[in-house]
């Protein structure tokens, strides 16, 4: 029997299997559930991006609108705070400075951190404006429950559905008594099993990465911009790593014998294994030992802050004119970001230890490989979050240099559209690349370890198995 | 997260069984100008309850530090997952959530055999011959699960009475061992249910491989998909705003408030007791009552915009509450994290009891600047206190609500749950009923 009436013969058993084609319709509809929750979530955090630029915007317009009003009306007695020509006044109450973090392309297939983290930052001249309360509104239980995304489904539900699918494929045929028939077939068992497996691996990833792409598209995934094919590419490829890891374990699992049910329970344990005890095990084993010192850091670093703030009306006394208190703040600024840039340093040390830490973990399961490599891809990671910080604290220092001319001066202040603008450009394309890449070489290296792993397994007599 | 929620149910009443001396950090301050101390401020923490090591909840998500200063009803401070990587969203291995996610599989791991495997092995038909009635029967197997669980679970509550007596202050140590009780018998219903139902599916299929499969997509889907859905769609049912429109409606909304201001009632009843007409007449400094009818105006801006937002959460969170119905997982979360006092009620119990204590502490700053203002020589009023106005303001203590409160916005959920257990057991007793002719 040559190769192709052996792929035949399975084709047309496959067309029957109704299991298979249920695991696959779900795998779909979870994928695309999945993105449109994504999308959701990414035209959410676009349509606020737009808004804080029409409420930056709407600032400007009042405070120069104030200002010519206040001019042609001397001695008006409004309050110092309340007046744009005022610098501390216009960077107080009408400067609405947000910088923000764009989604990228692949931003609806994981929302990672993003939903915790804050994309866009109210920015003033005061120091480290990062620790004010930036993040986003959300009802806590969905934080803690997480987000039903597609990296979740491809994560979670589909490993379960590809087991589903295979568990049972040589198991079967012992149990229903028709192996002894396959076996007079003129090919050797792992001939046929393999043509088994990887007819079911083609089918499913395929129609899975085709699901991926239509369901994108369907989206609104802008193929155009800059990176989106690269990032599109490596991510259907680490879907497709990932999910032949779960056909080469159920491979596995199938050459090595034994019943249906204890397949089913085999399977289950590794799936539990890797996908639920290996991560949160890890977290909660290493990870949370090396954040005490982050957390620690934080509260410091927030109470030194907060000093800040607290002292603030002392700053007036004596002062005698607006340049006087101006001096005073600035002066107040910098002592309090020198006090607290060393807790911050450490922090920051700590975050990255932590992020470093998972990075070696990730090994250890593949659904940790995934999580990370997909986080990453779609720019909703931590890391690409800190850059942000970085990128926005550099905006913040320009800021805090292009006001403290004004705040020493008793001049009415006119800089209105001067104000330094935010820009923020992602330069870490190359790394992510690099991670995902490595992933996907793993992920391919667990894979041909499994499968050598299981043709030998079946080079043993399988009826007596 | 959320807010601080303003609600109007503020808890200004008892406050006084919830304070206590103040930090030193707020005593050693100095002497300064009474605001001054106003918005050198305070925090307010939310006591960590012993349950919350059964079930942390959304604390990670909220945050458990306030601080309470003039002007402002600060959003909470320090949310432990901000700092988290991103293995914590594959869920904790908290007790509640080893309970909830764990434990059914193993019943079913335990159990999708118990009738199958005797129907495959061919001793079914054996016992059923011997005159053992199918409910005698089911009985039985559930009580041997049982029994099998119970080595893993009755030394874990043992273990978790002795923690919560030890860990609990003495005032609440009943209040949390009925807490954890209920706890026990909530978790306790929902395995049962997964007890009978892996029974009812055993009994119910003809092969043990079918009951496996069975059991393992119903459990993959109640435990693992629906909540996630159900919270999506929740969402998108009840959706929010994006906090810096909601901010910034909240910043205009109270600009607004000031800029609409005229003289206040106290200035009024000041004016007319001192026979004057102009506030500059005064015998006395107006800046405490100004900035005190300030505080009064933000009042009610800030509680119209977090009442708003909760509302929406509450909502999201009742849908999430009815979904017990076809994921038992959500009821008991709910449930459990009421319990444990780490749910969003609990949460914004906190926030009110530190915004009524907020409002006090302004209160009676902003009577201290009355009280200690005196016009120096060029005209213009000075005013300075020190440790004895300190003192006179008491710290904030969380008191949490009884555990009758907390679980009262839960009762469909516990009903669902309740249904959920009656319901599996009929499913059990139907289906073994089916094997007297099997």
């Amino acid at each position: 029997m040559i190769l192709l009436d052996l792929v035949g013969l399975e084709w047309r058993r496959l067309r029957r299997d109704a299991m298979f084609w249920a695991a696959t319709a779900l795998s779909c509809l979870a994928i695309w559930y999945g993105l449109a929750n994504g999308a959701a979530w990414m035209r959410f955090q676009e349509q606020a991006i737009a808004r804080s630029g029409v409420i930056a915007e709407e600032g400007l317009a009042s405070a120069k609108a104030e200002a010519l009003r206040l001019a042609a009306i001397p001695g008006s007695g409004i309050g110092s705070w309340s007046d744009p020509r005022n610098p501390a006044g216009f960077e107080g109450r009408f400067l609405h400075l947000y910088d923000c973090m764009k989604p990228t392309p692949l931003a609806m297939v994981a929302v990672g951190q993003s939903d915790l983290l804050p994309y866009c930052l109210r920015v003033g001249a005061g120091p480290l404006s990062y620790y004010a309360a930036n993040h986003e509104w959300e009802n806590p239980l969905r934080l803690l429950l997480g987000r039903f995304d597609a990296t979740f489904a491809i994560i979670t539900l589909l490993p379960l559905l590809v087991l589903a699918a295979s568990f049972n494929l040589l198991s079967r045929e012992r149990e229903l008594g028709t192996l002894p028939l396959i076996l007079s077939y003129p090919v050797p068992l792992s001939r046929w099993l393999g043509v088994c497996f990887l007819l079911r691996v083609l089918v499913f990833v395929g129609l899975v990465i085709g699901a991926l792409i239509l369901g994108l598209i369907a989206v609104g995934f802008d193929a155009s911009a800059p990176g989106a094919i690269a990032r599109l590419a490596l991510y259907l490829a680490m879907t497709a790593a990932y999910l032949g890891f779960w056909f080469a374990a159920a491979w596995l699992v199938n050459a090595r014998g034994g019943s249906s049910a204890g397949h089913a329970l085999v399977l289950a344990s590794l799936w539990i294994a890797l996908v639920i005890l290996a991560p949160a095990g890890l977290n909660l084993a290493f990870v949370d030992a090396v954040r005490q010192a982050s957390d620690a850091s934080t509260r410091k670093a927030s109470t030194l802050l907060a000093d800040y703030f607290h002292d603030h009306p002392e700053l007036a006394r004596g002062a005698t004119s607006r340049a006087q208190f101006g001096s005073r703040r600035l002066a107040v600024n910098m002592a309090t970001e020198a006090a607290v840039r060393p807790e911050l340093d450490r922090f920051r040390g700590s975050n990255e230890s932590q992020q470093g830490l998972i990075d070696r973990l990730r090994y250890l399961s593949p659904a940790l490989l995934f999580q990370q490599a997909a986080n990453a891809l779609s720019g909703n990671d931590s890391a690409r979050h800190r850059q942000f910080l970085d990128v926005v604290e550099a905006h913040r220092a320009e800021g805090r240099r292009f006001f403290a001319p004004a705040f020493v001066s008793d001049a009415a202040f006119t800089g209105f559209d001067e104000v330094p603008s935010f820009t923020h450009r992602d330069d870490q394309v190359g790394i992510v690349v690099k991670d995902a890449s490595v992933g996907i070489l793993l992920l391919l290296v667990s894979i041909a370890f499994l499968s050598i792993g299981g043709a030998i397994a079946l080079r043993r007599p399988p009826l007596e198995r | 997260m959320a807010p601080p929620p303003g609600r109007r149910r503020l808890r200004l009443e008892p406050l006084s069984r919830s304070l206590r001396p103040s930090s030193a950090r707020w005593l050693d301050q100095g002497e300064k100008h009474p605001h001054s101390a106003a918005h050198y401020g305070v925090f307010a923490f939310k006591t960590p309850r012993p349950l919350s090591i059964v079930d942390s909840g959304v604390e990670p998500y909220v945050g458990s530090t306030l601080w309470l200063e003039a002007h402002k009803q600060n959003e909470v401070l320090f949310r432990p997952a901000e700092d988290a990587t991103a293995l914590q969203r594959f869920g904790d291995l908290s007790i509640a959530s080893v309970a909830r996610i764990l434990m059914p599989l193993l019943i079913i791991v335990l159990g999708f055999s118990a009738f199958s495997g005797e129907r495959e092995a061919g001793t079914l038909r054996q016992l059923l011959s011997l005159g053992i009635a199918p409910r005698d029967l089911l009985l039985g197997k559930a009580i041997g699960l049982a029994s099998a669980l119970a080595v893993v679970l009755v030394p874990a509550a043992g273990l978790a009475i002795a923690g919560i007596v030890l860990l609990s202050p003495s005032s609440l140590v009943l209040d949390e061992l009925a807490r954890g009780g209920l706890m026990a018998l909530v978790t306790a219903a929902y395995l049962g249910g997964f007890l009978f139902l892996t029974l009812a599916v055993s009994a119910w299929c003809r092969s043990s491989r079918s009951a496996l499969v069975i059991l393992l997509a119903f459990w993959a889907t109640t435990v693992l998909v629906l909540p996630r859905a159900i919270s999506d769609a929740a969402k998108a049912l009840y959706p929010t705003e994006a906090a810096l429109e909601l901010k910034h409606e909240l910043e205009a909304n109270l600009a607004e408030a000031h800029g609409t201001a005229g003289v206040s009632s106290r200035t009024a009843a000041l004016l007319a007791k001192y026979h004057v007409e102009k506030v500059e007449d005064l015998p006395l400094d107006l800046s405490g009552v100004s900035i005190q009818d300030g505080e009064e105006r933000n009042f009610p801006v800030f509680e119209r915009h977090y009442d708003a937002f909760l509302d929406i959460l509450r909502r999201q969170d009742r849908l999430f509450q009815l979904a017990t119905l076809v994921s038992p997982a959500t009821g008991l979360q709910l449930v459990s994290m009421a319990l444990a006092g780490t749910d969003l009620e609990h949460h914004h119990d906190f926030v009110d009891q530190g915004e009524a204590t907020r409002r006090n502490m302004q209160a009676m700053i902003n009577d201290g600047i009355l009280a200690t203002s005196v016009k120096a020589d060029d005209g213009t009023w000075r005013a300075k206190a020190g440790r004895d106005l300190w003192e006179s303001i008491l710290a904030f203590a969380y008191v949490p609500p009884s555990w009758r409160q907390a679980l009262a916005p839960y009762a469909p959920g516990l009903g669902l749950l309740a249904f959920w257990l009656a319901g599996s057991i009929s499913l059990a007793l139907l289906a073994v009923g089916r094997l007297r002719a099997a």
